[in-house]
């Protein structure tokens, strides 16, 4: 087994010695994103709402409002609560004291580094498609 | 709307209710809300880690509901067993559900184990009684017309049961239930045994009478340990 650097990234991936050419990391996600790649359906509504809470915290109806902005397609009710519960559940953002019944959420200093690494690899990913697309021959 | 949010688990309700009818006044929902909370009420129940912090739910509640099943196969298998007619009288053969049947009492025992394995040590008649229990169920099921044994057992299971309700590992009505199942169709018997036109001598009516709610222990003790155990407190 090699253990494996990875550039730009805060990980140290186990990789096999299968000789050179077959030489691939097993893993290559941050462990930072791992909390949002489990999410199954939720995984990007919780990536809207991180977004959301970006600027400063947020009570539901504004995560939705704001998200609705943001990504051009509305979220119900159900999928924001199945979202937060998830989110606040594994630390990435906390509740803060009511005002009057609404509640407002703030991203955690876990949920500032999931969000840097998950939008890291959102823009290394278009960049490679756009740089392939630059350099494509028709 | 209301009625919408009572399809979320009561610790769900405790926790999110009021910030989410708070944002519902904001926001009346749509058609396509409504459909939105309901799919968001069924995904809280299958994930019940998402319903609050107060408990712990115990994957071992699945095994346990599958023994259920098990269960229902040894009883279709000794129901169609051939008939056989010896001085014990015309009866079915049922050995060949009986494999199934322990396989049953296994997992039950498995799903006892983790209950008494929560149960605190001051609780110690119920605990003994659970270790008891844990062993009889599987011998009970291979020996399964020796009566004592299972008296043994569902006296042993009851006695668990009163047990994770005083440490309030239970509530009143799942431990209610567990003793209901076994008492219900003894007394039954007990009752049907008075009466002239009964006889005890129709050993598969006597089997359905008091094997089919006892069955009904293994989904009592599976939905319990689905329900959880309550979460330790932080040291």
């Amino acid at each position: 087994m090699f253990l494996e650097a990875h550039a730009g990234r805060n990980t140290i991936v186990a990789v096999p010695n299968l000789g050179s050419r077959a030489r691939r990391p097993i893993v290559e996600q941050s462990t930072m994103t791992e909390p949002l790649h489990e999410l199954g359906r939720f995984a990007e509504p919780s990536l809207h709402i991180l977004v959301s809470l970006s600027d400063g915290p947020k009570h539901g109806y504004a995560i939705m409002a704001d998200v609705e902005a943001i990504s051009g397609s509305p979220m119900g009710p159900g999928t924001l609560y199945g979202a937060l519960a998830r989110l606040e559940r594994r630390g990435l953002i906390e509740a803060l004291e009511p005002e009057q019944r609404r509640r407002p959420y703030q991203l955690t200093a876990l949920g500032v580094t999931a969000l840097e690494g998950q939008l890291e690899q959102l823009s290394s990913f278009a960049r490679t498609g756009l740089s392939r697309l630059r350099g494509r021959t028709t | 709307m209301s009625k919408l949010l009572h399809l979320y688990p009561r610790s769900w309700r405790d926790r999110y209710a009021e910030e989410f009818v708070a944002l519902l006044s904001e926001r009346p929902p749509s058609l396509a809300d409504r459909l939105d909370i309901v799919r968001g009420a069924i995904d809280a129940r299958l994930q019940p880690q998402l319903q609050g912090p107060d408990r712990l739910p115990d994957r071992y509640g699945f095994s346990t509901l599958a023994g259920f099943g098990l269960l229902v196969g040894a009883a279709m298998i000794m129901a169609n067993g051939p008939v056989r007619y010896d001085e014990y009288g015309t009866y079915r053969e049922g050995e060949g559900g009986l494999v199934f049947l322990l396989m049953a009492a296994v997992l039950l025992s498995a799903g006892l184990y983790r209950v008494v394995m929560r149960l605190p040590a001051a609780a110690s008649v119920a605990r003994i009684s659970g270790w008891i229990a844990i062993i009889a169920g599987p011998v009970w099921s291979i020996l399964p017309w020796v009566m004592p044994l299972g008296v043994l057992f569902l006296v042993s299971v009851m006695l668990i049961a009163v047990g994770a309700g005083r440490a309030h590992i239970w509530p009143a009505w799942l431990v209610a239930i567990i003793i209901l199942l076994p008492v219900v169709p003894a007394g039954l018997m007990a009752v049907l045994a008075f009466l002239p036109w009964y006889t005890l001598r129709v050993a598969e009516v006597n089997a359905l009478i008091l094997l089919a709610p006892v069955g009904g222990l293994w989904l009592a003790v599976g939905l319990g340990l689905l329900r959880g155990f309550p979460r330790p407190a932080a040291s």
